[in-house]
């Protein structure tokens, strides 16, 4: 357990549509510890989508790696398991089959296996519906299953592309305690994607900012927890949020343009 | 008699037994002495078929008492419920009846100011000409009870003669209603016997083909040129070079029904598998499953929805495929009854092929949608009036899944 | 990094571009090959096929061969074009024109020439080739199916407008549409077989994708998102202005995709018919070289018969799909459209 992630001179060039080719990640370098909860902030299209991809594995970097703990990434692996933006819970599989999912590819144990759903069912308020098809549920109700997933694998490191994007206010608040919940008791290394200020603030300890494919600044989280609203409305937060909005290049001119 | 306790089990046995009590009584005509059975032949007469019936019935009333009454009562309740069930179709529906009402009473005012034409039989015959008219075109389908000579089955060869006097032996004053139902009746089976065989056939080595090839990429795309280009050749017009190279019996059929359906079916698969959305992959693989595992658990399932088009279709296409070879070729079979009513220019006679089959292929699709449905019951029920099934007997003639297979 | 580790970055990927793109046409053309290498090994004396399958040369020779005149078909199928006059068999596309219509309406004056039949000894060479039958047959089909879009479409669509037209067609089409379409197709040999066989294969192919057609509007039609629709309404939309701009361009992609359904059947289809008893066009030749097995060309000339009209229909098909990739560039299915 605990491997610290390193990301070394880390490229991506990709093809797009055209033909042309577009640099998504440019020289990217930073250093991850053991147990930390990292937001990975940007604009659409400035590269943090492909910087988990390439984290989890399911997109080779054109120069540069990634390394966690003392082996390179190579391939997609349950050591980093993610979570994905749209939905990706099987609908062909029982809400119980979904989170054995990962379980059942190792070939653990039937028992084992069994008392590690149950667990993780149990953590995101599910077991009620453990035998229901995904289509009967709701879309919140849907990521949990995607989270209980992921985290029934027993990867250290958790990714998150943008993971509670599609849903309602209230519903991604309540996924946001669910979350830190299981962060604390498992202290598991998490990477969250977002463009949601509020959102980062709310979770992180540390904000990496993307900016062209570029790492341009990577500011440290130190508010307390829980991140209440007066906590967010604090000089630091307001502090913190000024400096994003100023990296992103967000000018008094184009909030106007929208 | 212990009771048999699997339900997959009791139905398997009673198909088992529906064709073993019938080798039962073959054999045991020497005790009953009711039929003949010399030499290998059986000549086959209602007695014998009565027997089958009692026998028939006799399984499930030996191996599970309640459940033979149960399905007696079922189909008993079934055909006392018709007429409310009519009833409440036409009110709710009203139009449907009311179309069908137009269009069979503009045919009989058609049949009535159309040209006679030279040929014996009108070229559009009016309901009575088609249904009791001993000239017209249902009592002229004992023609057809003329060619049925015998089926071979192993260890025994059928005999029919003793059912309904041939025509063609005998005279056509010998023409009988039963004759004419025991041709209906006879051809149906061939006809989809055919069909049935051609058509498994081709389904499971289509999806086994199909699922296999996209496993590796390069088998993949080498594939795409070659089967998209026999997908594309009008198999119909291959069916004169079919009975050419393949001869005139339920081999050459099976053959040739089972490539049509494989080649469609295997260009179908291949792409519902490329379809399958690649989140659902990526996420299986961060999920630590490997390659094999996830094209079992993930991509299979995930292609199955989108199956559903192209198993209709197929359907289609192997009926189609069936009734023109048996139209073009053989002696037996429904395409055949068609041919032989052209043989005559009789479109009477024409007709009640035709509605036949229609009634068949509705019933082959109304089971294909069932067999799909239980197979992808996690999927949200779909909803909308226009679905392919209404016109897959049509569609698959086309064999060009590729084109449409969104749904 | 430098500068010139980006440069290096990119060229590497540039290079992998290119790699991939280089294997993906080598893959195609090894399949095709393969295809080839199949049929070949098909035709070979060892092969259960030996007498049936002929070597693609073969085939491909035959047909060339055949194509314009044909001394072997002038030889052994004297029959092979009876309604063929002098003045118009000089006329290339007068032959065109009288086989298309029919002799019996060519006779009783419609089309110009000398309605008294030739002697079949005298008739000129160029009737015997396979090119007229084909080209015949082709144009009978392009006509049958555009009819039949045409008038399906224009059900179809008009069913958004009077929904009783629906309630009337649906149950219709599903019952023509479930049944194996061929079995239509004597109905439309008896009836005008003999005097008009143009009919034929017109009328048939004319009804089967009348049936296509309809339904595949009419679910168009129903795909449209109601939100779409009625944020027309609110911009203030007609109906006559909606239909126009809402409607039309709206179901183009699964009309057009359709439309591919419905022609990829007429080819068979078309041709079936005509082996039923028509006397001029590409299944004409069929039928009459399907009834001389002992011959040693009879499988050259069928395969190549069949595979002319695969070849036929892939490229009919291309052009469809270059013409609806243009007609719905602006969808993301349209752009991606393939063979």
């Amino acid at each position: 357990m605990s491997k610290v992630v390193s990301f070394e001179g880390l490229w991506c060039v990709f093809e797009h549509r055209s033909g042309q080719l577009v640099n998504a990640l440019q020289d990217v370098t930073f250093k991850v510890e053991p147990g930390e909860f990292v937001c990975v902030v940007g604009r659409s299209g400035h590269g943090k989508t492909t910087l988990l991809r390439v984290l989890a594995g399911l997109q080779p970097p054109t120069a540069g790696q990634i390394q966690l703990g003392e082996t390179v990434v190579s391939g997609p692996g349950a050591d980093r398991a993610m979570v994905f933006q749209q939905d990706t819970v099987f609908p062909w599989l029982h809400v119980r089959e979904n989170i054995e999912f990962g379980l059942r590819a190792m070939k653990v144990p039937t028992e084992e296996r069994e008392s590690i759903t149950a667990h993780w069912l149990d953590a995101v308020g599910l077991t009620d519906f453990a035998d229901s098809w995904p289509r009967e549920l709701s879309g919140g109700m849907r990521k949990r299953v995607a989270l209980a997933a992921a985290m029934a694998v027993g990867s250290d490191v958790i990714l998150m592309d943008e993971p509670f994007g599609s849903l309602d206010y209230f519903t991604r608040r309540n996924l946001h305690e669910v979350l830190l919940d299981l962060w604390r008791e498992t202290k598991k290394t998490i990477f969250f994607v977002t463009h949601d200020i509020e959102e980062a603030l709310i979770l992180a300890d540390r904000v990496i900012l993307l900016a062209e494919g570029k790492l341009v600044d990577d500011i440290p989280v130190q508010l307390s927890r829980p991140r209440d609203e007066d906590v967010r409305a604090s000089t630091d937060a307001v502090d913190i949020t000024k400096t994003i909005l100023a990296h992103l290049g967000i000018t008094e001119e184009e909030a106007i343009q929208g | 008699m212990r009771r048999v306790q699997s339900p997959t089990v009791f139905w398997i046995g009673w198909l088992v037994w529906f064709f073993a009590s019938a080798y039962v009584l073959t054999f045991s005509s020497g005790l009953v002495g009711r039929w003949r059975f010399e030499e290998g032949l059986l000549y086959l007469n209602w007695s014998f078929f009565v027997g089958w019936a009692l026998l028939f019935w006799a399984y499930p009333f030996a191996l599970r008492l309640a459940d033979a009454f149960r399905i007696l009562k079922a189909v008993g309740r079934i055909i006392l419920s018709l007429p409310r069930r009519l009833k409440d179709a036409v009110k709710n529906n009203p139009t449907f009846f009311i179309t069908w009402l137009v269009l069979l009473t503009g045919w009989q005012l058609v049949s009535l100011v159309a040209p006679e034409g030279t040929l014996e039989h009108p070229l559009v015959p009016g309901f009575e000409y088609v249904l009791f008219n001993l000239d017209g075109g249902l009592y002229r389908l004992s023609g057809n009870w003329d060619l049925v000579g015998g089926v071979n089955l192993p260890g025994v060869s059928l005999r029919f003669g003793e059912l309904a006097p041939f025509p063609s032996l005998e005279g056509a004053e010998t023409r009988t209603w039963t004759a004419v139902w025991l041709a209906l009746g006879f051809h149906s089976f061939m006809t989809l016997s055919r069909l049935v065989v051609g058509l498994s056939l081709g389904l499971v080595a289509g999806l086994i083909t199909g699922l296999a090839i996209p496993y590796w990429s390069a088998l993949r795309q080498i594939s795409w040129a070659p089967f998209n280009f026999l997908r594309m050749i009008p198999l119909l017009a291959a069916i004169p070079w079919m009975q050419f190279a393949l001869g005139a019996g339920l081999r050459a059929t099976t053959i040739f029904i089972g490539f049509g359906v494989w080649v469609t079916l295997v260009v179908a698969t291949m792409n519902s598998v490329s379809n399958v959305p690649d989140r659902f992959i990526e996420s299986a693989r961060t999920l630590g499953a490997s390659r094999l595992y996830t094209y079992l658990r993930v991509i299979v399932p995930g292609a199955m929805p989108e199956l559903r088009t192209a198993l209709l279709l197929s359907g289609g296409l192997g009926w189609s495929l069936t009734i023109a070879g048996e139209f073009l070729g053989f002696s037996t079979g429904l395409g055949f009854m068609a041919a032989a009513a052209v043989q005559e220019t009789n479109t009477a006679r024409l007709m009640i092929v035709a509605i036949v089959v229609a009634f068949y292929s509705l019933l082959t699709f109304y089971l294909l949608n069932k067999m799909f449905n239980r197979m992808v019951s996690w999927m949200p029920q779909r909803t909308g009036t226009t679905d392919i099934s209404k016109v897959a007997g049509a569609a698959g003639a086309a064999s060009a899944v590729r084109v449409q297979t969104q749904e | 990094m430098t500068s010139t580790d980006v440069l290096d970055v990119r060229a590497r990927a540039k290079r992998e571009q290119r790699k991939r793109r280089i294997l993906n046409v080598l893959y195609l053309l090894f399949g095709m090959l393969l295809f080839f290498v199949a049929w070949w090994l098909l035709s070979l004396e060892a092969s259960p096929f030996y007498y049936d399958i002929p070597p693609p040369i073969d085939a491909i020779q035959h047909f060339l061969g055949n194509l314009g005149t044909s001394s072997e078909m002038r030889a052994k199928f004297v029959h092979a074009c009876p309604d063929l006059h002098p003045d118009r068999a000089t006329n290339w596309l007068r032959q065109v024109g009288s086989s298309l219509i029919g002799y019996k309406y060519t006779n009783e004056g419609l089309l110009p020439g000398d309605p008294r039949p030739i002697p079949l000894g005298q008739l000129p060479e160029g009737c015997y080739g396979y090119a007229i039958h084909l080209v015949v047959t082709i144009i009978r089909i392009l006509i049958g199916a555009t009819l039949g879009t045409v008038l399906g479409i224009t059900i179809g669509l008009s069913s958004l407008v009077f929904p009783k037209v629906a309630q009337v067609f649906t149950p219709v089409a599903s019952f023509f549409g479930t049944a194996p379409i061929f079995i239509a197709a004597p109905f439309f040999v008896i009836w005008f077989g003999v005097e008009v066989p143009i009919m034929t294969t017109m009328g048939l192919v004319t009804f089967y994708t009348t049936l296509l057609m309809y339904f595949f509007s009419r679910r168009a039609a129903e795909n449209i998102s109601v939100g779409i629709v009625e944020s027309a309404l609110t911009l203030g939309g007609s109906p006559r202005s909606i239909f126009r701009w809402v409607y039309l361009p709206g179901t183009v992609p699964e009309i057009a995709g359709g439309f591919r359904i419905a022609l990829a059947g007429a080819w068979g289809l078309g041709v079936l018919v005509e082996v039923l008893g028509i006397q001029v066009g590409g299944g004409h030749l069929i039928d009459i070289w399907r009834f001389l097995i002992g011959l040693i060309e009879a499988p050259s000339a069928l395969v190549a018969l069949i595979t002319f009209f695969g070849v036929l229909a892939v490229v009919v098909d291309g052009i469809l799909v270059v013409i609806i990739r243009f007609l719905t560039r602006w969808s993301e299915s349209g752009r991606r459209l393939g063979l």
